[in-house]
C-alpha cells in the first residue's frame, strides 16, 4: 500500500467508515502520501456538498392545499352516493305508497311489462316502456345530469 | 418512536380524520420532492407529480401493512410514479448509465490529469469558495439522474443501502456500485472543471 496510491474505492470506503480492517494502514499511508491526501480532501468536499445539497422546496401551503383537495374529492363521492341512496329510498317509498293505496294497477304496471320484456323481441320492448320503467330511466338520467352539473360547479369553486 | 407515531396517525386517518394526513405530508414531502426533483426533468410538472404521489399514498393507505418503514413505502410509490411518467414520455431513465467505451475513456482520463495539475494549496477567499461551491453544484446537476437520485437519497435523506434498494427495486450491490461510480464521476468532473487551478485546501 505504501508503494501504490490508494484507489478511489479505498478512499470512499474509508470515508464511509466501511474499511474497518485496513483503517490504520490507510491512515499511515495518508500521512506519507500528499497525492492521496489531496484526493481524500476532494472526496471530503464532495461528501460535504452532497450532504448539504439544496433542492428547492415545494410551495409553502402544499400540504394544506392537498388535504383540501382530497377532502373535496371525498365530499363529492359521498354526495353522489347520498343522492343515489336518497333517490332509491324515494322510489321505494313511492312504490310502497302506491302499492298500499291500490296494489293491482301498480303490479300490472311493473310486473306485466317486465314479463313481456323477457318474452318479447327488442322491437316490443320499446312499446312496453311504460310508466314504471320510465320513472326509473328518468331518475337515472336526472342523477347523471345532476352529477355533471355538480362537477362543473366544483370546478369553478376550487 | 416515529414509526409508532406513524402507525397511530395512519389509524386515525383511516378512521376518518383526513386532516391528519397533513402531518404525513409534512413529514415525508422532502423525501418525495427529492425523488421527483431528481427524476422529472420538467420543473413545471414536479409539484403536480408530488400531489399525484401523495393522493396515491392516501388512496392506498389502508393497504400499508407496517412490514416496512412508511418512508420506504412512500418513497417506492414516488419512485414508481415517476418511472411510469418517464415511461409514458418514453424517457428511459437508466439509459444514460450505460456509457459508450469512448465516454468511459474520457471520464477515466480525468484521474490521470489530476497528477500533473495539483499545485500547492493556498487559503480560499470567500468569493473563491462561493465560486467553487457553485461549480461543484453544477457538476452534481450534470450527473446522470440515477446517480444523482441515489446520491441524494444516501447523503441528503440519510437512507440506508437497504432502504434505497427497497425504494428503487435495485439490489444493494447495485446501489453501492452507483454510489461509488457517481462520486468517482463527480471527482473526475471536478478535476476536469478545475484543471490547472488550486482547488482544495
Amino acid at each position: 500500500m505504501d508503494l501504490n496510491h490508494l484507489s478511489d474505492e479505498q478512499i470512499q470506503k474509508y470515508l464511509d467508515h466501511a474499511e474497518s480492517e485496513n483503517r490504520s494502514e490507510i491512515e499511515n499511508h495518508l500521512r506519507k502520501c500528499s497525492f492521496c491526501t489531496h484526493t481524500l480532501q476532494i472526496y471530503k468536499e464532495i461528501y460535504h456538498q452532497l450532504d448539504n445539497d439544496s433542492i428547492p422546496d415545494l410551495s409553502k401551503n402544499f400540504s394544506r392545499t392537498l388535504v383540501a383537495k382530497i377532502t373535496a374529492q371525498q365530499d363529492k363521492k359521498t354526495f353522489f352516493w347520498e343522492n343515489i341512496i336518497f333517490f332509491f329510498l324515494l322510489l321505494v317509498s313511492a312504490v310502497g305508497t302506491s302499492y298500499l293505496i291500490n296494489p293491482m294497477p301498480l303490479l300490472r304496471t311493473i310486473i306485466k311489462p317486465l314479463l313481456d320484456f323477457y318474452n318479447s323481441t327488442m322491437g316490443q320492448v320499446q312499446v312496453q316502456l311504460n310508466g314504471g320503467l320510465m320513472i326509473i330511466a328518468g331518475g337515472i338520467i336526472i342523477l347523471i345530469l345532476y352529477e355533471l352539473l355538480y362537477n362543473k360547479l366544483l370546478k369553478y369553486r376550487s | 418512536m416515529q414509526v409508532g407515531n406513524d402507525n397511530l396517525i395512519i389509524e386515525e386517518i383511516l378512521s376518518g380524520k383526513t386532516d391528519l394526513f397533513r402531518i404525513l405530508i409534512d413529514r415525508y414531502q422532502r423525501l418525495v420532492a427529492h425523488i421527483v426533483f431528481r427524476l422529472i426533468p420538467n420543473p413545471t410538472d414536479r409539484e403536480e407529480m408530488c400531489q399525484e404521489i401523495f393522493i396515491k399514498v392516501y388512496q392506498h393507505l389502508a393497504t400499508f401493512k407496517f412490514n416496512s418503514k412508511l418512508s420506504t413505502w412512500i418513497g417506492r410509490i414516488a419512485f414508481n410514479t415517476c418511472m411510469n411518467q418517464l415511461r409514458k414520455e418514453k424517457n428511459s431513465l437508466f439509459a444514460d448509465l450505460y456509457f459508450s467505451d469512448d465516454e468511459k475513456k474520457d471520464q477515466s482520463g480525468g484521474e490521470i490529469q489530476f497528477h500533473s495539475q495539483i499545485t500547492q494549496s493556498q487559503p480560499d477567499t470567500a468569493s473563491e469558495k462561493a465560486d467553487r461551491n457553485h461549480k461543484i453544484q453544477e457538476c452534481i446537476a450534470q450527473l446522470p439522474s440515477p446517480y444523482r437520485l441515489i446520491l441524494t437519497m444516501f447523503h441528503l435523506d440519510e437512507l440506508s443501502y437497504q432502504e434505497i434498494a427497497e425504494i428503487t427495486g435495485l439490489t444493494e450491490g447495485t446501489i453501492k456500485s452507483h454510489l461509488f461510480r457517481g462520486r468517482k464521476l463527480l471527482k473526475e468532473k471536478l478535476v476536469f472543471e478545475f484543471k490547472g487551478e488550486e482547488i482544495w485546501t
